[in-house]
């Protein structure tokens, strides 16, 4: 017994019973140290969603246009207005075919004459700007036209950059009817050929020819180009017309008619040109007149504006069951309100701007979506956008000319391009569709997510079908009659599964199981199929077995007698596949004529859906190794949790083991079992590198068990690494990977919040 | 529960609802099918390639077309599979599948037949034997040969014929020898050579006035090491073997090129699992060669470590402070139920997300945030970012005419440098031992200093179409002359053929062009230059 003397002086008397400043202090340090950290914790998981929301946002917002600055231009008839590259020089053509251009920096004006080779110098009664090539193409009086380029160049002084412009006038083609004036003059250019089309005053009515001039090519490279022929369109077209536009394969001719109609002519070879199609874009309305039209980057599709302000787009494209391609309604944008006096469509993206009235609308095509609209409080009379789509010219009726800067890096995003049906050009109705890249310049990416959701529900769906029956009844087995020796050995090999990483399963899904199962699908059918028959019926006879013969086998121990009849039964059901498949699955082979058993061929046939080594067959499968885990442990858990008191008295009552799991166990572990089922869901739902090997990330939609599909998160694998930062691509596959973990926090949530539910239902017990 | 439940010693008839418990069993057993299945799988595919396989020499029925080419009526080479086709025969009473057997061989010896597996008809095959003194020889380049050796044509000029006692003596040592020597060579080239570029390049970058005397004395000492480097080189291709392959055709080989050889066809058993075991330890603890095609993976292993032992620092103490935190800490109510819910739920939240997240903050953010304020001397070249250019838009846009390219093709060369860059830094904090992989500099006229793109690439401020328009490099102030530019080789050689003309590699180059062409003395590995045999050493 020690004495106080001996004891530290900390240790006696009353400070026997106080605690050490340095474990205070450490107890308060560590208090607001956790606390800090936990707050951390809970803040950076926040703070992901921010980031992402962040990185999504972008792709909802319209379009901001600001008006940066105006320029006051002499009092002229300005026929057309075209722009540099960057927007920083706009010119404008005079009457009398001399230039003037405007700087946006400066503000300077200044008066650039071309040099045409002609005194004295020709005068231009048609002028036409060709948006495509940056051409000017002016007709004169006296039936010949000019080309002229505006050769923009740039350089670099004082880290500023120059923009000059050095205008090149071509000498003169003679067009249609020597002599007389021409009206209207239009011209496309495509590599190999070169189109001019003309309409001149003939006598009462119109004459409109056109010149078809050809590039000769040589193995020096591009040649010049020489007149091939000349036609007169005139007799093509019913009526006078008074517009027309050449697109830039330079094979067709888009002529309108002061009666609101549309003539669309095409090339036939070198013989001629015929009449493809006439429609009328505004015969519904009262006024049908057309007051503007212009193709939209592409030259696939014309906007079209009526007199009272209407706005729709007619696009090529082959309708169902056609051979022809021909001009189809595809967009109707909400009114303008007032007479439209121009469209400017951009070298960028599908977006165009309409003016007239007091009003300018941007919209975009593909998506049906104005990006931006105000009244202004003058009359646009025409106008022009940059070709990188970030700044617009527009010159009102008092000769002013307006600058605007746009900051629209997501056109071609929203609600409707990310998840309704939308009418791309080219197609014949309206779909959901993925294809973010494409091969020309002026493809369009289509960012539908609805394919890639589709996508990760097909596979969710198919690998459930097969992983849930095999993780439910495994689990049910294991926890209640399976003998306790062997469920210590039986559990873990079960959750070993668990641990092979899922690139492992998709490298094996892909090079070793999909070539397998291509050509044994009736193999398979048949063991899906007989397994479950062969259990059941051993399971029948064996129970009607006398006590002599049971007594061999305990309860408990049939999984060791179920493996080599599991495995023989299985080989010979396998083995039974080829003569299944030539009774079942014979198709008539069209070389032959013969009768061959083939499933591969049978399948396309019967069903009419397509047969691909890489489908969800093998997905759902080799999903199973990376759910039955999951689904398992946690059901063997829950079933394993029933009180012991339920199933003695349940077994005390007369209740064989079946009836005692089927009645008392799973009802009461039903909880568990859902939450199991759920958090294997979200695994389904997010796996990556198995869908990513073995789908074939084609992004269709269709249930087609034997076609692959491609998911949201195999989609982000395949195209985050190639997407440029900030792009649209980029920002809708952020939205991917939200929508991604959405899906999963909803299942998960919806498990947990189910799980205490059904916890508090069952707690009586 | 088991073998004292009432039902099985008081009842003779069935109890209700065994044919479910059946069905239960069945589903165990699948599932352990498919566990021990997939796992034997794996094993069974696996192993076998590190088995030293058995050289057979297999003569075709005359008349048969031989796949190989220019050998007669002889596979010679390692069996590889068995397997099976179905071929649909057209007979007079209707359409009947015949299955037929075809054995596939691994020939090697892809410089002298362009290909590497043949498949032969097992019909067609006359005899099978196995001629016992053939060699396998693992080369650097071109994979295996199989061959007859004839003679060494040792460096004094003398020769050894295979016959002679001393030969196969002689052959082990010259080997052992030349193993030593690689492993000097890569000693010079990846620490020493890497270590003057690493501080070549801090001097570069520095503003310090007195940088150039050291430069001067770096770069002194890098003739030196050099001039070492090319002369063991030189001494790794002095003595050469001379060997038959199957089909008769002579073929020299510097022994400096062999990587092990062996007789497969006299090992005993207990050799055989020697060298089982010793292939399974070279896979385990070699670098990788031959664009990806031959050695061994331990860089990936070595990653994989290094990535989970970073994420469990920065992780663990996050998680247990977390759930101390609300366990113990937060006040327990519906707020800290509903974080516990969504902590739980991130568990399930599927991996990529994260990996989307990462991406776009770590990488884009930060990363190029810490380059423009920490490392902006060496953008647009990044170090944690991915090296946004200086003026901007260089990244590939759709609709973007003039930079559709360049970003692309960069990002091959900037990942290779960011690689560096980050090994540097590593190095720097002290977190690496190793020095920075920096290739041999190499002399003047090689390919790799007069390819255009490589210099410019490095300096600042250039635009994308100053790169592609074809100006030599300028040498950069300080004598700097090795870039990080031939990490290319390493990175996309393998799988994007269609790279391949531009690499600035020949040796890659002519390895591609190999497998077209058939009989390649052309491209014989003595006449390119010293240093591309070892794109990867």
């Amino acid at each position: 017994m020690p004495t106080h003397e001996n004891l530290p002086e900390h240790a006696t008397g009353q400070n026997r019973f106080r605690t050490a400043p340095a474990t205070l202090f450490m107890d308060r340090f560590m208090t607001v140290a956790i606390k800090a950290g936990g707050a951390l914790v809970i803040t950076s998981v926040l703070g992901i969603f921010v980031f992402i929301l962040l990185q999504i946002w972008p792709l909802f917002a319209p379009a901001s246009v600001v008006e940066a600055r105006n320029i006051q231009l002499p009092d002229n008839n300005y026929s057309i207005i075209g722009i540099d590259e960057w927007g920083a020089l706009p010119f404008l053509m005079e009457p009398d075919g001399k230039m003037l251009t405007a700087d946006f920096e400066t503000g300077e004006i200044r008066k650039i004459p071309i040099d045409f080779g002609e005194n004295p110098p020709p005068k231009f009664t048609a002028t036409t700007l060709n948006k495509r090539e940056q051409d000017i193409i002016l007709g004169t009086n006296d039936g010949r036209f000019f080309m002229v380029s505006p050769k923009y160049s740039s350089s670099e002084s004082d880290g500023r950059q120059l923009i000059t412009i050095n205008p090149k006038a071509s000498p003169a083609e003679p067009i249609g009817i020597p002599g007389q004036p021409v009206q209207t003059i239009a011209y496309g250019e495509s590599g190999s050929q070169k189109l001019v089309v003309a309409i001149q005053p003939d006598g009462d009515t119109n004459r409109i020819s056109a010149s078809l001039y050809k590039r000769k090519r040589s193995l020096m490279g591009a040649g010049k180009t020489a007149l091939a022929a000349s036609f007169d369109l005139t007799p093509l077209i019913p009526g006078t017309p008074s517009r027309i536009i050449v697109p830039g394969t330079a094979d067709s001719v888009i002529a309108t008619t002061a009666d609101g109609k549309v003539h669309y002519l095409v090339q036939n070879g070198d013989s001629g040109f015929s009449l493809a199609q006439t429609f009328s874009p505004f015969s519904d309305l009262e006024n049908p007149e057309i007051a503007t039209a212009a193709f939209l980057f592409g030259d696939v599709s014309i906007v079209f504006g009526s007199e009272s302000g209407a706005n729709r787009i007619f696009s090529l494209y082959y309708p169902e069951g056609g051979d022809k391609r021909l001009f189809g309604l595809t967009h109707e944008f909400p009114s303008l309100g007032a007479r439209p006096n121009f469209i400017a469509s951009t070298l960028r993206n599908k977006a165009f701007l309409l003016g007239g009235g007091n009003a300018l609308s941007l919209r975009y095509s593909t998506t049906d979506s104005i990006r931006w609209e105000q009244g202004v409080p003058y009359d646009p009379v025409n106008a022009v956008i940059s070709g990188k789509y970030q700044r617009m010219a527009v010159l009102d009726s008092e000769n002013k000319l307006h600058f605007f800067e746009i900051h629209d890096p997501h056109a071609d995003s929203g609600w409707k391009a990310l998840f309704g049906k939308v009418w791309y050009e080219g197609s014949s109705a309206p779909k959901w569709e993925w294809q973010s890249t494409g091969g020309s310049d002026d493809f369009e990416p289509k960012y539908s997510l609805i394919p890639l959701i589709f996508g990760t529900l097909k596979g969710t769906l198919y690998a459930m079908v097969f992983a849930v029956p095999i993780a439910l009844l495994a689990a049910l087995y294991t926890s209640q009659f399976l003998d306790p020796g062997s469920r210590a050995m039986i559990k873990p090999v079960m959750e070993i599964m668990a641990s092979l990483p899922s690139v492992v399963l998709g490298f094996l899904a892909a090079i070793y199981i999909a070539p397998l199962i291509e050509d044994e699908v009736p193999s398979l059918l048949l063991v899906a199929a007989g397994l479950p028959i062969i259990a059941a019926s051993i399971g029948f006879v064996w129970s009607r077995l006398p006590i002599e013969f049971r007594k061999f086998i305990p309860a408990g121990r049939e999984w060791i007698v179920f493996l080599p009849v599991l495995l023989g039964s299985g080989a010979f059901l396998w083995s039974l596949g080829p003569a299944f498949e030539a009774i079942a699955f014979a198709v008539t082979d069209p070389a032959t004529g013969q009768r061959v058993g083939d499933f591969r061929a049978w399948w396309p046939a019967a069903t009419g859906s397509t047969f691909d080594q890489r489908n969800s067959l093998v997905v759902g499968f080799m999903m199973g190794f990376a759910v039955i885990p999951i689904i398992f442990t946690i059901t063997e858990d829950a079933l394993s949790n029933v009180p012991k008191s339920l199933l003695t008295a349940s077994m005390a009552c007369g209740a064989s083991r079946w009836q005692t799991a089927l009645r008392i166990v799973l009802p009461t572990a039903s909880a568990g079992i859902f939450s199991a089922l759920m958090i294997g869901l979200g695994r389904a739902v997010g796996e990556t590198m198995i869908v990513v090997m073995a789908t074939g990330n084609t992004p269709i939609m269709e249930w087609n068990i034997f076609s692959g599909m491609r998911t949201l998160s195999a989609n982000i694998a395949v195209e985050l690494p190639e997407a440029p930062h900030h792009s649209t691509l980029y920002r809708t596959l952020f939205l991917g990977a939200m929508v991604l973990f959405l899906l999963t926090f909803a299942v998960n949530t919806v498990a947990e919040i189910l799980r205490q539910r059904l916890r508090e239902k069952f707690k009586t017990v | 529960m088991a073998s004292d439940s009432p039902n099985d010693l008081t009842r003779t008839s069935a109890a209700p609802g065994e044919p479910f418990v059946w069905i239960t069993a069945m589903g165990l057993s699948i599932g352990l099918l498919m566990v021990v299945g997939l796992l034997g799988i794996i094993v069974a595919n696996g192993l076998p390639v590190f088995w030293p396989n058995r050289v057979v020499e297999v003569t075709l029925k005359p008349g048969v077309a031989n796949p190989v080419p220019n050998a007669g009526d002889t596979i010679t080479g390692e069996l590889v599979q068995t397997r099976t086709k179905r071929i649909p025969i057209l007979g007079p009473d209707g359409t009947s599948i015949e299955d037929q057997k075809e054995v596939q061989f691994y020939i090697g010896n892809k410089d002298a037949y362009g290909i590497n597996f043949v498949f032969a008809n097992r019909a067609d095959i006359a005899s099978m034997q196995e001629p016992k003194d053939i060699y396998r020889i693992e080369r650097l380049e071109y994979g295996i040969a199989f061959g007859y050796p004839r003679e060494l044509v040792l460096a004094n000029g003398s020769t050894i014929a295979a016959q002679s006692p001393e030969f196969s003596k002689s052959l082990a040592a010259l080997v052992a020898e030349t193993t030593a020597r690689r492993h000097d060579i890569e000693q010079i080239e990846k620490r020493d050579i890497g270590a003057i570029n690493t501080r070549l390049t801090d001097l570069r970058v520095s503003s310090d006035k007195n940088a150039d005397a050291e430069i001067a004395s770096l770069n002194a000492r890098y003739d030196t090491l050099a001039a070492e480097a090319r002369a063991l080189r030189a001494e790794q291709s002095a003595n050469t073997l001379v060997y038959a392959t199957p089909t008769g055709v002579e073929r020299r080989l510097p022994i400096g090129d062999i990587v092990s050889y062996s007789l497969p066809n006299q090992l005993g058993l207990l050799q055989q699992a020697g060298l089982f075991v010793h292939n399974i330890w070279n896979f385990l603890s070699e670098d990788p060669r031959e664009a990806n095609t031959e050695g061994g993976i331990f860089p990936a292993i070595f990653g994989t470590f290094v990535m989970t032992l970073l994420m469990s620092v920065a992780v663990v103490p996050f998680g247990v402070i977390a759930a101390i935190y609300l366990r113990e800490y937060a006040k327990q109510g519906l707020f800290v139920r509903s974080v516990r819910i969504a902590v739980n739920n991130l568990a399930g939240v599927p991996s990529i997300v994260f990996g989307v997240f990462g991406l776009g903050f770590f990488v884009y953010f930060v990363g190029g945030t810490i380059d423009s304020l920490l490392f902006s001397d060496y953008l647009p070249t990044p170090t944690f970012g991915t090296g946004r250019h200086p003026l901007g838009g260089i990244h590939p846009r759709p609709h973007d005419r003039s930079s559709r390219h360049c970003g692309h093709r960069g990002g091959h060369g900037r990942r290779a440098a960011r690689h560096a860059r980050g090994l540097a830094l590593l190095r720097r904090l002290k977190m690496a031992n190793h020095p920075p992989y920096r290739p041999p500099r190499i002399a003047s006229g090689h390919p790799h200093r007069s390819h255009p793109r490589h210099g410019s690439r490095r300096r600042r401020g250039r635009s994308p179409h100053a790169r592609r328009s074809g100006q030599t490099r300028p040498e950069p102030p300080g004598g700097l002359r090795v870039s990080v530019f031939p990490l290319r080789a390493q990175i996309h050689a393998p799988r994007l053929p269609y790279l391949r003309p531009r690499l600035p590699i020949a040796g890659l180059r002519s390895r591609k062009t190999n497998g077209l062409c058939n009989h390649s003395s052309a491209y014989s590995s003595r006449c390119r230059p010293e240093s591309c045999r070892y794109p990867h050493s």
